[in-house]
């Protein structure tokens, strides 16, 4: 098996060392070629660091598109990377792929479905071959049945924190964006192989798809996007809603811990000025922290050290721009007892509306640090083109987001602070939950 | 789905293959031709594939013959399976799950 493996024709190798571009240095950020195919398809592509070809076909097919019924059907595309298509078999595609030390894995959010092949860069064809078919695949019932358990442990996987996310969505958004990304569990066994290919037949088409490549020439990826077969009937899915409510969503739970997102209105990815004020302005108050085990500085650290005293409570601000809406606000956790306080102290930090130039300064070099991390390691890269070929149709290059990033000014930040201060708030909460307060004793 | 349409009745239309049809005597029981496969791996994996549907009707013919067989009778003449009525239920599902097991003999022969 090994010796197979490592076999490469002569000549084949030289004249790919030939062709090859030199990769980039690591840490670099790499030109950007976007072309438009005549399908309406975009395809992107990039250098890599490292003699890894990535390739990744992105669909509009995340979870905002699922209709009642038909929840947690972008959960099963996630999961479809293990089945079988209508042209080749789980085992062939697997094994395939594995043959040449490649990976499969399939990722996505509330919009998009994306699935990627990673191999050495000599063996992109063998990668791409099998990438394809998943653009069709069969969903039998029998290999739906046998992935149910897959399905639970990537349910009982989930973090309580991403649980109290899901649910805030919920309570905001009600539906289209409010339907959660993992499958909920009435939906178990529930979904059938018609309707999900239904769900493939309406959301996969040519012209809200990308396929973008790192460490690929963009000819050659154009080459092999123009001979993609989309399902018929392609794209057919009207626009889902996006229109904010806000109210709680709240799931009691045994134990003595309490995880609380709390959120307003934020900033839309098409209000492009907007949406960055709102990035800038989560890093100004409190986005993770910046060193390793550190703690977050900024107004919702502040608050959180006036809430706590000496109990513990993780915090961290949330910031989610999707196409046409946004949410703004935090995640926390603490003890069930602790829990009532931090929060009030946290909406008050939010509720202020109001956000120094000095944060502001602060929040731009962290998002701008922030920003060129993901645009420097060839993962991350692929991820960030990915959702932008498909959601926006064209990739914004690293120095023009660092300077659009420069360009917004510290009225659209507080502009965005006041607009979340002034909205009406959602609650999604889990676990143990006696001291959470509701959304409408927050206003 | 589409793709596992059974096929009813034989394949090529003959005489003979009538006369063998009647003299292997399984019709008697009301049984069909894929009733009466050899319980292999391929064929356990086929049946298991099944449409509920499929699956209980079959499992119903097997209890009604095994019935038939312990009180020594047979069904009325009117209640046999007919030459031209019998379905291949179990072919298409049966066909996938050999050309799989081909398919990974192959691999493991070449890799």
């Amino acid at each position: 098996m090994a010796c197979n493996a490592s076999k490469t024709h002569l000549l084949r190798s030289i004249a790919k060392r030939g062709y090859a571009t030199c990769p980039r240095l690591v840490g670099d950020t790499s030109a950007i070629n976007v072309n438009v195919l005549e399908n309406k398809l975009v395809v992107a592509t990039a250098d890599a660091s490292v003699p890894v070809a990535r390739v990744s076909i992105v669909l509009r097919a995340g979870s905002r598109n699922e209709a009642y019924d038909t929840q947690g059907a972008s959960h099963m595309l996630r999961l479809a990377g293990l089945m079988s298509t209508q042209r080749s078999s789980a085992f062939a595609i697997q094994r395939n792929i594995q043959q040449v030390g490649g990976t499969l894995t399939t990722w996505g959010d509330r919009e998009i479905v994306g699935y990627t092949v990673e191999t050495t860069a000599d063996n992109v064809e063998t990668g791409l071959r099998y990438m394809q078919d998943l653009l069709q695949p069969a969903f039998k019932p029998w290999e739906i049945k046998d992935n149910a358990k897959t399905l639970h442990n990537q349910l009982d996987a989930v973090t309580t924190e991403e649980r109290a996310i899901e649910l805030v969505h919920k309570a905001a958004f009600r539906r289209g964006l409010g339907n959660s990304i993992y499958m909920p569990r009435f939906q178990l066994g529930k979904l059938s192989p018609e309707s999900l290919l239904h769900y493939v037949a309406s959301t996969f088409s040519a012209g809200s798809a990308a396929v973008v490549g790192v460490g690929v020439e963009n000819n050659l990826l154009s080459g092999f996007a123009q001979n993609l077969s989309f399902p018929s009937g392609g794209g057919s899915a009207a626009q889902s809603s996006s229109s904010y409510y806000g109210g709680d969503a709240r799931k009691d739970t045994a134990g003595h811990r309490a995880v609380v997102a709390v959120a307003g209105e934020g900033g839309a990815a098409s209000n492009q000025k907007e949406a960055l004020a709102f990035a800038i302005l989560s890093q100004a108050v409190g986005a993770g922290a910046a060193t390793k085990r550190g703690k977050a500085a900024g107004a919702f650290g502040e608050a959180v050290n006036c809430a706590g005293g000496d109990a513990p409570i993780s915090f961290r601000a949330l910031n989610r721009s999707y196409s046409d809406a946004g949410l703004f606000g935090f995640v926390a956790a603490a003890d069930g007892k602790d829990i009532g306080k931090a929060v009030d102290f946290l909406v008050r930090a939010l509720k202020a509306g109001s956000i120094s130039d000095k944060d502001v300064a602060r929040g731009k070099a962290l998002l701008k640090a922030r920003t060129i991390a993901k645009y420097s390691s060839d993962g991350g890269l692929i991820k960030v083109i990915g959702r932008q070929a498909a959601l926006n149709r064209t990739v914004l290059e690293a120095d023009a987001l660092v300077a659009a990033i420069d360009g917004i000014s510290l009225q659209q930040v507080q502009a965005a602070a006041k607009k979340v201060a002034s909205s009406k708030l959602s609650v999604g909460a889990i676990g143990h939950l006696a001291n959470v307060p509701y959304a409408s004793e927050l206003a | 789905m589409s793709s596992y349409i059974a096929r009813k009745g034989p394949l090529v239309f003959s005489n003979l293959g009538k006369w063998a049809y009647n003299l292997s005597g399984f019709n008697q029981y009301g049984l069909h031709r894929d009733d009466c496969l050899y319980e292999n791996e391929d064929v356990t994996e086929a049946i298991r594939r099944l449409p509920r549907k499929l699956y209980d009707e079959r499992n119903y013919r097997v209890m009604r013959a095994l019935h038939l067989s312990m009180t020594k009778t047979i069904l009325p003449k009117e209640q046999w399976t007919k030459y031209e009525d019998d379905v291949k239920y179990l072919e298409p599902y049966l066909k996938e799950v050999v050309q799989e097991r081909e398919e990974r003999e192959e691999w493991n022969k070449n890799h």
